[in-house]
């Protein structure tokens, strides 16, 4: 007979504290763990969605400027060897290392342009990924396809009077108004949008781009290790990150993850103050017990150990209990109360973490009144003294 | 040399006006084979005495000497050591574990070591008082007084310490009960070991060689059991040997 038998006969012995035990240290790690998992993915989720929903980087072509003044009269910057981005450039941003992070790569080529003698400027856009990645773009009239569609931001086409399915012509092509954007706030409301491909030939700059957005999400890398690649990728751009994109994301994530962390914390401390509460009841019902085990020779470490034993098995197995409540409920709860729609499901690694974890916890929660235990005196084997 | 030797202790409770004076320079030897009763009215301090025997409680004054060892100059862990090596208890309420089977209770002492045949000598404990394999598997709430009696013996004598203390071992139990124990205790003295007993039945003093009378914490007796457990007034009126202070 060993130390360990006493301790987990003493379990089976005082069954309801040890189902009482056992059970909030299951609920706990099941709730801390559903908690784990569901925001886990939600992070992962709401990281991809934020990412999704506009551009985080721009590549623009890299230029030098020269401030020009004549007789103390500032005359503007000189530009020149301008580098333009080209078509090419868009597969070597799909191709870098972090490529899995790339979710949207939108090329834009900017020409002004004469309408009716308005000048105003126009951008030819790739219809698909410009239309996937400005997801606010709500646009009355038809969603723009094809190659003669044209897309009016909402000044430009107030001042043009345009309407959808009216004909606008200029750069000696023939467009159909698709569409009219609403109101964004942005200089978009002063573009005429058409597809790149004609754009690109309207205006004689066949595979040439004014600059490049890219979506990436970066909840897996960097935003700078992304940036790096790019500018690895396509030495003669400027590659620059949206930090109040990058920043608003990271605020949204971090107060998603401080308040589940919150959550879990809470329903740790109170899983952990019935253990030690209900572990010291049991300490000061067993006093007499444990008065015979120091009268008959057991050190206080004995007794330290027994009682650690004792709650050492009841956390192994209300952890492993817990684990296996929370894996198969996580996923949905995570569908229905965060509209997650991908889980990320945990490894074994995960696994034994979390039991280690709560074992860890439970122990701590352990360790005064193992202790208290410790320093009873012998004489509590004895009538009164 | 006396496997037990106290000297001159004292043990006190309480400060100021609350001071109680549980034992007053109390001197006593008691030999291996001794069989000693410890006997006294409620409150004399016949408990106390035990108990710092058990090296359970730590006099105010004086020194307990243990096969020559001085008990309480020892640290708590030492101290628990030696009541492991050298003192066998049985409890009032014999105070078997009630979860554990007869023969895990006998176990109890040896749990911390670390040999084998721990089984073995557990099962030889209870064969000694007269408990066969069938019944050590039995719990406590299985057996009769008497049984559970026997086991609390087995467990006190399962290291062979050379010192048995005994509180009240039948105070619970019913007479014929009782009288198996004390020829047991009786047993374990005449095999060599230093058995002490605390009891306030002057009946249960009749196999005893020794009998210690306390009152007010000083020994006013420690003769024969003829001798001490003589009516009250006689008693107090005798000339004592061994008296202390």
């Amino acid at each position: 007979m060993r130390l360990s038998h006493i301790a987990f006969r003493n379990v089976r012995e005082h069954m309801s504290r040890s189902t009482l035990m056992l059970l909030v240290i299951a609920v706990t790690v099941a709730i801390v763990s559903v908690l784990y998992l569901v925001t886990h993915s939600a992070e992962r989720d709401l990281a991809d969605k934020v990412d999704a929903y506009g551009a985080n980087i721009v590549v623009a072509p890299q230029t030098k400027d020269l401030p020009l003044s004549y007789g103390g009269v500032t005359l503007g910057d000189l530009t020149y060897d301008v580098q333009p981005l080209r078509n090419d450039d868009l597969a070597k941003i799909r191709s870098i290392p972090n490529k899995r992070n790339i979710n949207r790569v939108a090329p834009v080529l900017i020409e002004p342009v004469d309408v009716g003698g308005t000048r105003l400027l126009a951008a030819g856009v790739d219809w698909e990924q410009e239309l996937a990645l400005k997801r606010w773009w709500k646009i009355a009239g038809e969603t723009p396809k094809g190659e003669s569609d044209l897309l009016a931001g909402s000044r430009a086409a107030r001042q043009l009077g345009l309407k959808p399915g009216d004909p606008v012509i200029f750069s000696g092509g023939t467009f159909r108004v698709a569409g009219i954007l609403q109101p964004t706030g942005t200089q978009e409301d002063d573009l005429l949008f058409i597809s790149l491909p004609t754009a690109q030939s309207v205006w004689g700059r066949s595979g040439e781009l004014s600059l490049i957005e890219v979506s990436a999400f970066c909840s897996t890398c960097p935003i700078e290790d992304i940036n790096a690649q790019i500018a690895v990728a396509i030495p003669n751009a400027r590659v620059s990150a949206l930090l109040k994109a990058v920043e608003g994301r990271r605020l949204l994530i971090d107060q998603f993850r401080l308040f589940s962390a919150v959550l879990s914390g809470l329903m740790i401390l109170v899983g952990c103050l019935i253990v030690f509460s209900s572990t010291l009841a049991g300490v000061r019902d067993r006093r007499g017990e444990i008065g015979i085990f120091r009268a008959i020779g057991y050190r206080r470490w004995h007794i330290f150990s027994i009682i650690l034993t004792e709650n050492l098995a009841l956390a192994v197995a209300g952890s492993l209990l817990g684990v296996a409540i929370a894996a198969p409920i996580a996923g949905p709860l995570a569908r229905v109360v965060a509209g997650v729609s991908q889980v990320s499901l945990p490894g074994i690694s995960n696994l034994g973490l979390a039991v280690a974890a709560s074992v860890g916890v439970v122990l701590m929660a352990s360790l005064y009144p193992a202790w208290q235990a410790s320093r009873l005196s012998p004489t509590l084997a004895m009538r009164e003294v | 040399m006396a496997i037990v030797r106290v000297d001159e202790v004292s043990r006190h409770y309480g400060e100021g006006d609350a001071r109680v004076v549980a034992l007053d320079r109390v001197s006593l030897d008691i030999e291996r084979g001794d069989y000693t009763a410890i006997m006294g009215p409620s409150g004399s301090g016949k408990t106390t005495l035990l108990s710092i025997l058990g090296s359970m409680n730590p006099p105010t004054d004086g020194r307990l000497l243990v096969d020559d060892i001085d008990v309480y100059a020892l640290s708590q862990e030492r101290q628990a050591d030696l009541r492991r090596e050298y003192i066998g208890f049985v409890f009032q309420q014999l105070e078997l574990i009630p979860y554990l089977s007869a023969l895990e209770n006998v176990m109890l002492p040896l749990a911390i070591l670390k040999e084998s045949g721990k089984r073995e000598r557990a099962l030889d404990a209870l064969c000694r008082v007269g408990l066969d394999e069938r019944k050590a598997r039995r719990l406590p709430s299985e057996l009769s007084g008497g049984e559970q009696g026997r086991v609390a013996i087995a467990r006190a004598v399962v290291n062979n310490p050379p010192i048995v203390l005994a509180d009240e071992p039948v105070g619970s139990l019913d007479q014929t009960t009782g009288r198996q124990i004390l020829t047991l205790l009786r047993e374990l003295a005449d095999g060599g070991h230093a058995v002490i007993m605390v009891t306030h039945n002057p009946e249960s003093t009749a196999e005893v060689d020794r009998v210690i009378q306390i009152r007010d914490g000083r020994i006013t007796c420690d003769e024969r059991p003829e001798i001490c457990t003589l009516p009250e007034e006689e008693g107090e009126a005798l000339p004592v040997g061994g008296v202390a202070g």
